[in-house]
C-alpha cells in the first residue's frame, strides 16, 4: 500500500497527463471521423448565436456589392422562369424537379485551414438535415456535417476528407474531386486514366451520383496536367469557378426521394 | 484558485483568438495562438492538476468555436505536461516565486524567449501534425510550423512587453 501511494506521489503528473491525453484524444478520433457524426447541437447552437452577432455587425461592410450580386442572381432566375412559361416557380420544383433549393446566409467561413468549416444560420428549424449538400452559383460549397435548432455546420469541400463526384463535360468521364490544401482556388481530380484526353481549359461538373449534390452544376476549368506512367492516373488540377472566401448566400440541396434511394441501394449490401 | 484577473483575461484572450486571429487569417502557412498566454503565464507553484485542467478547458473551448473537437485540446494537454519540467531547467528557484504569474519580469528576457519558443514550436508542431495526418507533406509541415510559432512568439513577446512596461 506504501509502495502504490509513493507510485502514485512520484508520477502524478504524468497520470494526469495520460488521463486528459486520452481524453483529448477520445474527443479527437470520435467527433472527426468523417462516417459517424456527432450531433453536438448545445455546441453548435453556442457558436451559431456569438457567430451571427459578431457577423451582423461585419455584415455592413460589404453590404452594397452583396445587393448587386444578389439582384444579378434574381434576373438570371427571373429568366429562366420565364423560359418555363408559368410564373409560379414553387410549382416547378415542386412536381418536375427532383431537387429543392432553400437559400441560408453564411455567417462564418474558413478557407485558409487543413480542414475548413462554413457555419450557416438554417437549421433544424428549417428543416435542414445532415447530408444535404450545399451549393452556390456556378460552384458547390460542401456538405452539412451537423445541425442545431437555428444554425448548422457544414463542411466546406475545402477539407482533407472531401471526395465528390465530378465528371468532364467534354467527354462525360467521371472522377472524383479533392483538395490538397494550401491554395483555396485549386482542387484536385483523381481517378481519370492516363488514356482519357483532358486538355487545359476543360470545364467540371458535378456528375449527380449520389444524391447530394444536382447534376450539371459547374465546379472549374482544369488548369494543370500531369502524366504519371507509373500509376497509369493523371494528375489533374483544376481551378474553381468561384472563389470561396467571398461566400455569402448558399443553397441548401434537399433530394426528395433520397430515403428511398438510399434504402435500395443498402438492399445491395445486406 | 482561480482570481478574478485571471477569468479576466482568460475571457479576453480567448475573445481574441475566435473571433479576431481565427478570422483575419491571410495565408495557410501562418496562424498565430496568442492564447497560448493563459498556458505560458501560470504561476510556477500552482498544481499539476490546476495546469493540466485549465489547458484542456482552454483547448477545449478554442475546439469547440473551430468546429472540431481534440485539436487544440491535446496540444494543450501536451504543452502543460512539458512546461514545468522546461520550467525547471531554464530558471532558477530564487527569482521565480512560486504565486506570481511567469513573465519576462520574473524570469528575464532571453530566459522567457526561451522557454516560451520551446513550448510555442512544440504546440504548433503537435497541432499542425493532427491535423494533416501524413507523412507525405512533413516538409510543409515543419515549415508552416516554423512561420506560425515565430508569428505567435512575436504576439506574445509584443504583449508581454506591454504589460511589463505598465
Amino acid at each position: 500500500m506504501y509502495n502504490l501511494i509513493r507510485f502514485f506521489k512520484i508520477y502524478h503528473s504524468f497520470i494526469y497527463f495520460i488521463i486528459f491525453f486520452s481524453i483529448s484524444i477520445f474527443l479527437l478520433f470520435t467527433n472527426n471521423s468523417y462516417h459517424r457524426y456527432l450531433n453536438n447541437k448545445a455546441f453548435n447552437e453556442l457558436r451559431g448565436v456569438s457567430l451571427s452577432k459578431f457577423n451582423s455587425l461585419s455584415q455592413y461592410v460589404s453590404l452594397k456589392e452583396k445587393n448587386k450580386l444578389l439582384s444579378e442572381e434574381n434576373v438570371r432566375i427571373k429568366n429562366l422562369l420565364s423560359k418555363f412559361g408559368s410564373g409560379d416557380l414553387r410549382k416547378i420544383t415542386n412536381e418536375d424537379n427532383f431537387y429543392l433549393f432553400k437559400s441560408a446566409r453564411v455567417i462564418n467561413n474558413s478557407v485558409f485551414k487543413r480542414n475548413n468549416f462554413l457555419t450557416l444560420d438554417k437549421g433544424s428549424k428549417d428543416s435542414i438535415k445532415v447530408g444535404q449538400g450545399v451549393i452556390i452559383n456556378d460552384g458547390i460549397v460542401g456538405i452539412v456535417k451537423s445541425v442545431s435548432k437555428n444554425y448548422s455546420l457544414v463542411i466546406s469541400i475545402l477539407h482533407k476528407k472531401t471526395n465528390v463526384s465530378i465528371k468532364f463535360k467534354k467527354n462525360n468521364y467521371v472522377g472524383s474531386l479533392s483538395w490538397d490544401g494550401f491554395n483555396y482556388m485549386q482542387g484536385e481530380v483523381k481517378d481519370v486514366m492516363n488514356h482519357i484526353e483532358i486538355s487545359i481549359g476543360d470545364t467540371i461538373v458535378t456528375s449527380g451520383y449520389g444524391t447530394i449534390f444536382p447534376r450539371d452544376i459547374n465546379v472549374g476549368v482544369v488548369s494543370k496536367i500531369k502524366n504519371r506512367d507509373n500509376s497509369g492516373y493523371q494528375k489533374i488540377k483544376i481551378r474553381f469557378l468561384k472563389d470561396l472566401n467571398t461566400v455569402d448566400y448558399v443553397y441548401i440541396v434537399e433530394a426528395k426521394n433520397k430515403l428511398e434511394i438510399n434504402k435500395i441501394e443498402r438492399s445491395l449490401y445486406d | 484558485m482561480i482570481n478574478f484577473n485571471y477569468l479576466k483575461s482568460f475571457l479576453i484572450y480567448i475573445i481574441i483568438q475566435v473571433f479576431v486571429l481565427n478570422e483575419v487569417v491571410f495565408t495557410s502557412y501562418v496562424i498565430p495562438f496568442l492564447y497560448l498566454t493563459l498556458i505560458l503565464c501560470i504561476p510556477k507553484g500552482k498544481s499539476v492538476f490546476f495546469l493540466m485542467l485549465i489547458s484542456f478547458i482552454t483547448g477545449l473551448i478554442i475546439d469547440i468555436f473551430e468546429g472540431q473537437l481534440g485539436i487544440h485540446s491535446t496540444s494543450c494537454i501536451v504543452v502543460a505536461f512539458l512546461r514545468p519540467k522546461i520550467l525547471s531547467i531554464l530558471s532558477n528557484s530564487k527569482t521565480l516565486s512560486n504565486d506570481e504569474n511567469i513573465s519576462i519580469a520574473n524570469l528575464g528576457v532571453l530566459q522567457f524567449l526561451v522557454y516560451s519558443s520551446i513550448l510555442i514550436y512544440i504546440h504548433s508542431f503537435i497541432l499542425f501534425f493532427i491535423v494533416d495526418f501524413e507523412i507525405k507533406n512533413i516538409f510543409n509541415l515543419v515549415i508552416k510550423t516554423l512561420f506560425s510559432s515565430v508569428v505567435t512568439l512575436a504576439l506574445i513577446f509584443v504583449n508581454e512587453l506591454y504589460y511589463t512596461k505598465k
